[in-house]
């Protein structure tokens, strides 16, 4: 009878030493919004965070001032991320909890020195999460942080929602750390990540998604404008929506905006005398959403006119970005390389020391079949519709 | 619970001659011949009491003395003054003169009562007299008449107060044994229906009646029960609860395995499908055995209403049951210990009401736990007129000013308010959630999502290791029996109940003709 007693014991003492007892209250915790990483001078890590105040939260109820922000901003370096981590301790009476980092941000110069520095940190670390947005911001990562929030409360989750808001112009695209790791450890794909600035808008300041920044192994290679980087995400078949405007060559200074209702592409690798070809399918269906001037697309082959021109536009964008990434940064960011690699594993062994050189020279094809689903509500355009009458 | 027993065997063993036995044999003497002799003992067996008549007569078709004793408040006086007092006393009817058979005379020919017993031990005269029945001592008769004229006053069948429904019987159990058994007769108009009476309690003499359904329940669990309350020797039973713990499978156990109801129609409806009643003197409850965990979610109402409304009423209480049992140890362990794993702006709130606030959340959970239950007892053992006072200082004081004072963050006062509404939808496990909720909190206090985990655990194994008179109390889910489901995880449509909890009614399975969906007539 003892035994037992002493087994059951046992068993409950062996089932609460297993450890991960970390008990924390609430209010003992910092809560991290935003994590922004900048290198500076000494080679010394710059930590900015953007900590919830969540007593200012609370905001509507009796709060009245309105002045307070919901979240402070706290800075501090080190040598190693960790130690910038630990250092934090200096200057905030509450532990930092990250596991509710909304947003990720590499400043310039770290991006350019090259992010191995940290990222084995950001890995390793298991309250960091990986599923966490990442950019990287034109000039300091502090500075991107220190914005006061304009729509949201909090500069970091506002920053969070225009990422996932940006597929409506699809002048971005939204990449989580985790995706750029991904992407980081592939053969033959260079990763990128949406770029962040700062602009003041009449006297306020705001950020800006401005294009994409383009990686090669750790380091920032160059950016994308935006049109590059909408050519980029038509290859990649990343758009979900978007507006394409062009120009009605017929009559000056009028525009046509069509909406993206859906685009898909395929990219295809073969080898031809040893040499890669790639064939690039993009389809994509939109539907007519403003005519400037004069315009009824009453017939067919004015539709028709309006599809070439949306091919011209297309084939536009996605040559521009071909143009930037192969030739000017020989960066491959489309994972040619990549797709390459699956399709003839054996024959990207001989070539993939010498794949960055042979990116100016790569062939790449592409296909461009679009479609115009419908007029939207009418099909006179409004300064046609008055002319007839 | 070995342990225990081991435990409190130690303390056992002493003499075993029970009371009971002595009083009996100072009792047990038969009645004498002799009218003063009898007189003698009764006053010397009832002492005196104040409420005891004795009333003397002279039967006047024999010209023989006798008297009779009866409890004043416990028989109906009138109905001893008209059908016993009045032809004793005025019939002359001629009889043969033999004395012997004086009290067959008038057993036969004079006394108007429907039931009358013919005793010769004083002890089984005077239990009926305690019982409100009375005795006609004659003399020059060994033997006494006990006649039943038991008129007492009671409440009566009344609303139960604690199983209401919409639709249905409005019914409920009262004091008397005879009511109660006769509210189950009236339901269950079946010869095979059984009712078996048994006494208990040295002092308070309580009659129980086992009632139960011949063919359709297990012989076995009425030997069983049987065997279970013959064992029982005490001073008193006052009421249901008295006799369960007396018979229970699991007396270490917070889960109940014994079924507990107010209701006629519960009771027979349980009895039909192959369970057994216990009806007890002086208390509207009527325990069932075998008691099952499902038990606890069907309510009577689930039969009176549509299919439909009752699978999610039954679902809407095995949601409530998981969150009186879970919120407060869930919320406790994910704001202390697994933070990331609540959204953000959730996170924030909770941060927020936590601003301030000045005691852990552990210590803040287990407190409003325990005002919860302060009010609660209150709310039950109040008198009624001062309800609204602790109404008052329930919602008010506890509530707000907790909050607004800065005592208690609004996210725990939302989870104990919560808790409180849904420990209601499943009222018969009151005693089983505030049990197991107070475990759990506990061990998530001390070890997060893991000790909830593991408390969790521990309850399915002791779960599906207790049985309520050898029937597995988590069936029909552990075992599984699919075809009992039709009750557990929905609520059939009654035309297709065909079968009778297998687990209970295995004796006889079919309760109706299956192929009853009801259907237009077909056209021609």
């Amino acid at each position: 009878m003892q035994k037992n007693f002493l087994l059951v014991c046992l068993l409950i003492i062996s089932l609460l030493l297993t450890g991960c007892e970390n008990k924390r209250e609430l209010d003992e915790l910092g809560i991290v919004l935003g994590v922004g990483i900048d290198l500076i001078s000494d080679g010394l890590i710059q930590l900015t965070v953007q900590v919830a105040k969540p007593g200012e939260m609370k905001g509507q109820e009796g709060g009245g001032g309105g002045g307070a922000t919901p979240v402070s901003v706290i800075t501090s370096q080190g040598r190693t991320m960790f130690e910038a981590v630990r250092n934090m301790t200096l200057f905030s009476s509450k532990k930092l909890f990250f596991s509710h980092n909304q947003i990720l941000i590499f400043g310039e110069n770290l991006a350019k020195h090259g992010l191995d520095e940290v990222i084995d940190f950001l890995e390793r670390d298991p309250e960091l999460r990986t599923e966490v947005p990442m950019l990287i911001a034109k000039g300091t990562a502090a500075d991107i942080l220190k914005i006061p929030g304009n729509l949201e409360k909090i500069t970091a989750l506002e920053i969070n929602n225009a990422l996932e808001t940006v597929e409506f112009s699809a002048k971005a695209g939204r990449v989580e750390f985790y995706d750029f790791l991904r992407t980081y450890f592939k053969k033959g794909f260079s990763p990128v990540v949406p770029l962040i600035e700062k602009t003041t808008v009449q006297g306020k300041e705001q950020h800006r998604i401005a294009g994409m920044a383009v990686f090669k192994n750790d380091k920032l290679a160059g950016t994308l404008n935006e049109h590059e980087t909408r050519g980029l995400l038509w290859i990649t078949g990343q758009i979900k929506s978007g507006i394409i405007v062009i120009k009605n060559q017929k009559q000056p200074d009028t525009w046509i905006s069509l909406e993206i209702k859906s685009a898909k592409s395929k990219i295809t690798v073969k080898q031809k005398n040893k040499v890669p070809q790639i064939e690039v399918d993009i389809q994509e269906n939109s539907s007519l959403g403003e005519v400037t001037g004069p315009l009824s697309v009453n017939t067919s082959n004015k539709l028709n006119m309006l599809k070439q021109y949306q091919d011209k536009e297309i084939k536009h964008e996605v040559d521009s970005v071909l143009n930037k990434a192969l030739k000017n940064l020989k960066a491959d960011i489309f994972g040619f390389g990549h797709e390459f690699y699956r399709n003839y594993p054996k024959e990207w062994a001989h070539i993939k020391d010498s794949w960055e050189q042979k990116l100016p020279s790569l062939k790449v094809s592409i296909k461009i079949k679009s479609n115009i689903e419908n007029t939207g509500e009418k099909t006179n355009s409004t300064t046609a519709a008055k002319k007839e009458n | 619970m070995i342990l225990f027993k081991n435990f409190f065997r130690r303390f056992r063993k002493q003499k075993n001659i029970s009371p009971e036995a002595e009083w009996r044999s100072t009792c047990q003497q038969n009645i004498r011949a002799n009218l003063d002799e009898n007189l003698q003992l009764v006053r010397a067996n009832l002492g005196n009491s104040s409420d005891v008549i004795i009333r003397s007569l002279k039967i006047a078709s024999c010209n023989v003395d006798a008297f009779l004793l009866n409890l004043d408040g416990m028989a109906d006086q009138t109905l001893v003054a008209e059908c016993i007092i009045k032809p004793l006393i005025l019939l002359e009817y001629q009889t043969d003169g033999n004395n012997n058979g004086v009290i067959g005379e008038i057993k036969d020919s004079i006394i108007a009562i429907a039931d009358v017993k013919e005793v010769s031990s004083l002890d089984e005269a005077l239990s009926g007299v305690l019982a409100g029945d009375t005795a006609l001592f004659v003399d020059g008769s060994k033997n006494a008449l006990v006649l039943s004229t038991k008129g007492f006053e009671s409440r009566g069948v009344q609303d139960p107060q604690t199983e209401t429904v919409v639709r249905g019987p409005r019914e409920g159990f009262s004091e008397p044994l005879r009511i109660n058994t006769s509210l189950i007769r009236r339901k269950i108009k079946n010869p095979d229906l059984i009712l078996k009476n048994m006494t208990i309690g040295k002092q308070t003499k309580t009659n129980l009646c086992i009632v139960y359904l011949k063919g359709v329940c297990d012989e076995k669990i009425v030997q069983e029960l049987k065997n279970r309350l013959s064992r029982i020797d005490t001073d008193s039973v006052f009421g249901a609860g008295n006799i369960e713990q007396f018979i229970e499978d699991a007396p270490y156990s917070i889960f109940l395995t014994v079924g507990i109801t107010e209701r006629p129609d519960v009771a027979a409806a349980k009895i039909t499908e192959g369970r057994v009643a216990i009806i007890i003197e002086g208390t509207p409850m009527v325990l069932t055995v075998p008691y099952l965990f499902v038990e606890g979610f069907q309510s009577p109402e689930d039969y009176f209403v549509r299919p439909f409304f009752a699978t999610l009423t039954r679902w809407l209480r095995y949601t409530a049951f998981l969150i009186t049992i879970y919120l407060p140890p869930v919320y406790i362990a994910l704001t202390t210990f697994h933070q990331e794993m609540i959204p953000t702006p959730l996170l924030i709130t909770f941060a927020a009401a936590r601003e301030g606030t000045p005691f852990p959340g552990f210590v803040e959970a287990l407190g409003m736990g325990i005002v919860f239950e302060f009010i609660r007892e209150a709310g039950v053992r109040m008198p009624r007129p001062v309800g609204q006072a602790v109404s008052i200082v329930g919602a008010l004081v506890i509530g707000q000013a907790a909050v607004s004072a800065g005592l208690v963050g609004a996210p725990m006062v939302i989870v104990t308010a919560l808790t409180a509404i849904t420990v209601f939808l499943v009222p018969s496990l009151l005693e089983v959630t505030t049990a197991l909720r107070l475990a759990i909190t506990l061990a998530a206090g001390f070890a997060g999502l893991y000790g909830i985990l593991l408390t969790t655990l521990l309850i399915f194994i002791h779960t599906v290791s207790l049985r309520s008179f050898g029937v597995p109390y988590i069936s029909p889910i552990a075992p599984l029996t699919l075809k009992d489901l039709k009750d557990v995880l929905v609520n059939a449509p009654i035309w297709a109940m065909g079968t009778r909890p297998s687990q209970i009614g295995y004796q006889n399975l079919k309760r109706q003709a299956y192929n009853m969906k009801p259907k237009p007539p077909k056209k021609d």
